[in-house]
């Protein structure tokens, strides 16, 4: 059976806000059929791409608000994430070495690392060309 | 709107740091850990327990939080330390690879009981 669910929210751009993103994304998913790793692993790759978003993009103003939309269909989630942030890909930069990582003892760059690895990534300007629009699908691959 | 938490409560047993954590460590939070983690080294204690047993998630910036105390650990000849780690921080570390440097065990009292 095909059941499609869907829900979409927005974000201030602050790191106080992850918190709220994730408790929103796991209410989500609780119904859903996912298993408990796919759940927790759906949560952390939006958590690090929405730190990523905030941390590092370049907004108009304080007040800028991150769009987010959440897919469930035929057992496969989908997010849509909308910014008005300066365009950046996260597909074009190189993830870190977790050998790298490890080995030198550095305290952050795995972020894109883990959302990279675990969901389908594209991203594309925004049709009102006033910033990014990235897609994700979990699991990867499909 | 809900904020994130993560509270953290010291304990000592010989020479060794406790760090309970209670809460979520993300990029919010990780910062105020780090914080905590550097004072303890600072101030010549750079053995420390991190009680995981009600950290309910890890993103990977508290995971380079706890990869960069282990190298400025180890510099004082001490060590970090993981107890009581449940399935999904442990899964999340396992993606990062963050399970083959850092030493984890099932209580605080074991963690302890491995230092030199």
């Amino acid at each position: 059976m095909d059941i499609t669910r869907n829900h979409e929210f927005r974000l201030p751009v602050k790191l106080e806000s992850l918190f709220k993103a994730r408790e929103t994304i796991r209410e989500f998913l609780n119904d859903s059929r996912f298993s408990i790793e796919d759940k927790n692993r759906i949560v952390l790759s939006i958590d690090e791409v929405l730190a990523n978003i905030i941390e590092h993009g370049s907004f108009p103003t304080e007040d800028s608000l991150i769009h987010i939309k959440l897919i469930i269909k035929n057992n496969i989630f989908f997010a849509e994430i909308l910014d008005d942030s300066s365009l950046y890909d996260p597909g074009q930069h190189k993830p870190m070495d977790p050998g790298v990582f490890l080995s030198e003892g550095l305290d952050g760059g795995m972020g894109i690392y883990n959302f990279m690895l675990l969901m389908n990534v594209h991203h594309q300007e925004r049709v009102d060309k006033k910033g990014n629009h990235l897609f994700l699908s979990y699991p990867k691959n499909i | 709107m809900s904020t994130p938490t993560l509270k953290i409560t010291e304990s000592k047993i010989g020479n060794v740091i406790v760090l309970a954590l209670t809460g979520e460590l993300d990029a919010k939070t990780a910062p105020d850990f780090r914080t905590q983690l550097d004072a303890h080294i600072a101030a010549g204690f750079p053995k420390i327990v991190c009680d995981c047993k009600n950290l309910t998630y890890v993103a990977s910036a508290g995971i380079g939080v706890m990869n960069a105390i282990l190298k400025s650990a180890s510099a004082k000849s001490g060590e970090l330390k993981l107890a009581s780690v449940n399935k999904d921080i442990r899964d999340t570390m396992e993606l990062m690879y963050f399970t083959k440097k850092v030493k984890i065990y099932g209580s605080v009292e074991e963690a302890v009981q491995n230092f030199d």
